[in-house]
C-alpha cells in the first residue's frame, strides 16, 4: 500500500526520536551509525538497522525537510584516518512532524483504552 | 577502513546499485556506508566482539537492506536519457509509447517464429495468428508514426513529413510482406525526430542500417526459403524492433519537460 505523503513510518519516528534523544544528551548532530546504534540500544535489539533501510529512511526524512544534513570537513576525517562523515540534525519541521505523529498515535489508542474503562 | 570480505561485498553492492546516478550522489552514498562500516568495526574492536560475529552482522545488514536499496534506487532513477529530451507523461504520449512496444513485440514474435517456420507462420496452423500479428504490428507502427507527426507537427521538417507518409504507406505494404518502405520511412522520421532532439541519433542510424541491409537483401534477391537467410533477416531486423521498444518505454515512463534544441 502506498503511504500518505509526509506521513511518518515507525522507523522514521524512531529515527527522529533517537536524534532528539542524542540532542538532549548534548549531541546536536549525529551520523548514520550513531543513529543506528541509538535505535538498536533503545529497542534492545540485537542488530543494527540494515544499511538500505536506515539510509533510505534518512534520505526520505531529509527530503521531507524533517532532517537537515551536512558533510564534515574532509580534513578532519583524514586526520582521524576514517571516511568522511555526514551529520544529521532534526529540523523544527521534523520536531513538529514527530509531535503530530505521536499525538496521532495517542489519539488512535485512546478509544481502545476508553473501551476498557469501567463505566 | 573496514577491509573484510563482507565489507567489500557491501561496497560492491553500493557501487552496483548507485550506477547511473550523478557522481555526487554516488560518492555521498558510498562515503556514508564506508563511514558506517568503519564505525561498526571500531565498535567491534572496542567491545572485543569476534570477527565472525561482526561479519555476520555486516552480511545481515546488507541482505535485509537490499529491498530498500532497490526501492531507493528506483526512486532516484537515472537522469532521463539525454538522448530523449522532449515529451511528457501525458496519456497521449503514453499511448504512443505503448503502441510502439506492442508493434515491436508483435513483429518480434513473428520474426522469431519466421526463422524456423518460414512462411507457414502466415499459412500454416498458426496462420491466423501470423496474419493478425502482422496486421496489429503494421497498424500500430502506422499509428505511432502518425501520432509522432501530430505531436510534433509544428517542428518536424520535410524529411520527417515524407518519412511519416512513407511509414504509413509502408505499414500497408508490410501487410503483404514488403517492409522496405516502412524502414525507409521510419529512418527518415526518426532522423527528423533526432534533429529536434526527441530521440537519440542512434535510432535513425539503426533504422538507416536496417534500410540498407533490407534493400541489400532485396537487391540480392535473397531467398527467404533458406534458413540461413531468414536468420540473417531476423538478425538485421532485431535492432530495428529494439529501437521501437526503446522509444516506447521512454514514452511510457514519461520524459522531462521540453528542452528546445537550437533552432528546433
Amino acid at each position: 500500500m502506498r503511504r500518505k505523503e509526509g506521513a511518518l513510518v515507525p522507523l522514521e519516528v524512531s529515527i527522529l526520536e533517537a536524534a532528539l534523544e542524542l540532542r538532549s544528551r548534548g549531541i546536536a548532530e549525529a551520523h548514520g551509525f550513531m543513529l543506528a546504534k541509538e535505535l538498536r540500544d533503545g529497542a534492545h535489539a540485537r542488530r543494527l538497522t540494515a544499511y538500505g533501510t536506515l539510509y533510505k529512511a534518512l534520505d526520505r526524512l531529509e527530503r521531507a525537510g524533517y532532517l537537515s544534513s551536512r558533510w564534515e570537513d574532509p580534513q578532519l576525517a583524514a586526520d582521524d584516518g576514517r571516511p568522511r562523515r555526514r551529520f544529521y540534525r532534526v529540523t523544527l519541521t521534523g520536531e513538529a512532524a514527530l509531535n503530530e505523529a505521536m499525538s496521532a498515535e495517542r489519539d488512535a489508542t485512546l478509544p481502545r483504552s476508553a473501551a476498557v474503562q469501567p463505566s | 577502513m573496514n577491509s573484510s570480505p563482507v565489507a567489500g561485498l557491501v561496497r560492491g553492492w553500493v557501487t552496483l546499485y548507485t550506477r547511473g546516478l550523478s557522481a555526487d550522489a554516488r560518492a555521498a552514498r558510498r562515503d556514508e556506508i564506508d563511514d558506517d562500516l568503519w564505525c561498526e568495526r571500531e565498535e567491534a574492536t572496542a567491545t572485543g566482539r569476534s570477527a565472525r560475529s561482526l561479519e555476520t552482522d555486516l552480511a545481515l545488514r546488507l541482505v535485509f537492506g537490499i529491498p530498500s536499496d532497490i526501492s531507493w534506487r528506483l526512486a532516484h532513477r537515472r537522469a532521463p536519457d539525454p538522448a530523449i529530451l522532449e515529451g511528457s507523461s501525458s496519456m497521449g504520449t503514453r499511448t504512443l509509447g505503448a503502441l510502439a512496444i506492442v508493434a515491436a513485440l508483435t513483429w518480434g514474435t513473428l520474426l522469431v517464429l519466421f526463422i524456423p517456420f518460414s512462411h507457414s507462420v502466415w499459412t500454416g496452423r498458426i496462420g491466423v495468428f501470423g496474419v493478425l500479428g502482422t496486421l496489429v504490428g503494421a497498424i500500430a507502427f502506422m499509428a505511432v508514426s502518425i501520432g509522432f507527426a501530430m505531436r510534433f507537427q509544428d517542428r518536424i521538417g520535410a524529411i520527417g513529413t515524407v518519412g511519416v507518409a512513407l511509414t504509413a504507406l509502408g505499414g500497408l505494404a508490410s501487410m503483404t510482406g514488403f517492409i522496405v518502405p516502412l524502414v525507409v520511412g521510419t529512418a527518415m522520421l526518426t532522423f527528423d525526430l533526432a534533429r529536434i532532439r526527441f530521440v537519440s541519433l542512434v535510432i535513425p542510424i539503426i533504422h538507416l542500417a536496417t534500410t540498407i541491409a533490407t534493400v541489400g537483401l532485396v537487391l540480392a534477391q535473397a531467398n527467404l526459403d533458406d534458413l540461413g537467410i531468414r536468420a540473417l533477416f531476423g538478425a538485421l531486423l532485431a535492432p530495428y524492433l529494439l529501437t521501437w521498444i526503446w522509444m516506447g518505454v521512454s514514452l511510457v515512463r514519461g520524459v522531462p519537460a521540453p528542452s528546445h534544441a537550437p533552432g528546433g
